[in-house]
């Protein structure tokens, strides 16, 4: 591996998002835009490595009002 | 999770997974249903046609069948002496022998073959052997047949089926506990207001809901804390809708092919073509019919009908203005046509709508166990 810094080239259709997302104007410095993109690898990174709990929507049940709907019903087995 | 056996590969899949699964413990919910019975066990769901056959000639030897749909189960011992050697037939194999009993045709034969279909739902998911089994089951009439359906139910049983995967005989025991017998529309009402919870009802508020079964109707009255203040029974369900449409069928002369000659159209084959989307009477091309018009005239009559009627149940109870929501669930709810009509109206309709009992059936399970 060299460690050396790369040069890279994004297209203008990611400059304009790349602005758009940092609130840069359009006629940014290239610094500016390489800020923005290793931002965006630092925070990928940072996201990345603890994936989110699943975030699904599993209602625990009532348990005490169950019970009382049981308790209620005199027909039970 | 609760999956749902939509094809048979997904169903072997399943069957191979839940019998190696070690499980030593399953809780259940059962609704037995008029058309079709409907049973969460464990995190498995099956539904299959509520339809019996006994086997009379014990000698014939190579009936053996089982499909996600329906199973041959011989009876071999345990607590129910009286059925120790009785072979049988349950859902789709039971409908293929000409002489079988189609379960809502008579209301005490839900009671009397509980076990039988349940043995047949652990046939058809392949439980590993010696598993207990706690489960919840729903009937129409609970103090006319709850201590005879716990009776015949409870205990310990052994018996045999095809495997699935192998297509060997393979023999389980299972050991059966049955936690509660509710009324129908019970475990529906528990899963909406405290399992899921769907709705939102304070104990003073009312919700309406509708049950569209195979043979009824069914509208519940109930308030926020589960318990029922009114219903109704409208007769005539989705079985009745079947029934017209072949009927319809049977009055139609463009005869497409020489060999049908004056049958009567079987309602179950209407029904396949209507859960397929094909809305085509019959499996091929020399006979099938498609019967989209006369679905759409049928569920006309068969809509407007019914819906009157519980539209004055509802206002002459007093009930509409009162109630909070409008919810609907069992089998029917999802026929085309249907599910937007009771959208129009206003109705929330859940998810799975024809397991909703049997998972309230399996959470007052679970709280019976005090899990």
């Amino acid at each position: 591996m060299n460690y050396e810094s790369r040069r890279i080239t994004i297209s203008y259709l990611a400059v304009i998002e790349l602005c758009k997302m940092f609130d840069l104007p359009q006629d940014a410095p290239t610094q500016a835009l390489s800020a923005g993109v290793e931002k965006l690898v630092f925070q990928h990174a940072f996201v990345q490595p603890s994936p989110k709990p699943e975030t699904v929507q599993s209602t625990q049940p009532n348990k005490s009002a169950l019970s009382a709907m049981v308790t209620n019903f005199k027909g039970a087995a | 999770m609760t999956t749902l056996y939509s094809n048979a590969k997904n169903w072997l899949v399943q069957a191979e997974l839940l019998a190696q699964s070690g499980l030593t413990d399953l809780t259940a919910g059962k609704d037995s249903g008029a058309g079709y019975g409907k049973a969460i066990i464990g995190d498995f769901s099956i539904m299959m046609p509520a339809v019996y056959s006994l086997v009379r000639n014990r000698n014939v030897m190579h009936h053996e069948t089982i499909s996600k749909d329906g199973a041959w189960v011989r009876y071999v011992e345990g607590t129910r002496l009286d059925l120790k050697d009785v072979q049988f037939f349950w859902g789709s194999a039971a409908i293929a022998q000409s002489d079988h009993t189609l379960l809502h045709e008579d209301k005490a034969k839900k009671a009397e073959l509980a076990l039988e279909s349940i043995l047949a739902d652990l046939a058809v998911l392949n439980i590993p052997d010696g598993v207990k089994l706690s489960i919840s089951l729903s009937n129409h009439n609970p103090e006319r047949w709850g201590q005879e359906i716990k009776r015949r139910v409870e205990g310990t049983h052994t018996f045999e089926h095809l495997h699935p995967v192998t297509r060997s005989i393979v023999s389980k025991t299972v050991e059966i506990v049955v936690t509660g017998i509710y009324p129908e529309g019970f475990g529906s009402i528990a899963h909406c207001l405290f399992g899921e919870a769907s709705l939102v009802l304070d104990p003073s508020e009312l919700a309406i809901a509708l049950d569209i079964g195979s043979s009824t109707w069914l509208v519940t009255v109930f308030n926020g804390s589960g318990a029922v203040i009114d219903r109704h029974l409208i007769e005539g369900g989705a079985g009745e809708l079947h029934t017209m449409i072949a009927e319809a069928l049977d009055k139609r002369n463009d005869r497409v092919s020489l060999l049908s000659k004056d049958v009567k159209h079987s309602p179950s084959l209407v029904n396949q073509g209507i859960i397929e989307g094909t809305f085509t009477y019959g499996g091929n091309h020399l006979t099938g019919k498609k019967f989209e018009t006369e679905y759409s005239q049928c569920l006309d009559e068969w809509w407007s009908n019914r819906i009157e009627k519980f539209a004055n149940f509802v206002t002459a109870g007093n009930y509409l203005d009162r109630a909070k929501y409008l919810v609907a669930w069992g089998g029917g709810v999802s026929l085309p046509v249907v599910d937007q009509n009771l959208a129009d109206l206003g109705f929330v309709v859940l998810n799975n709508p024809q397991f909703i009992n049997a998972l309230g059936l399996k959470l007052l399970t679970q709280i019976a166990r005090g899990a």
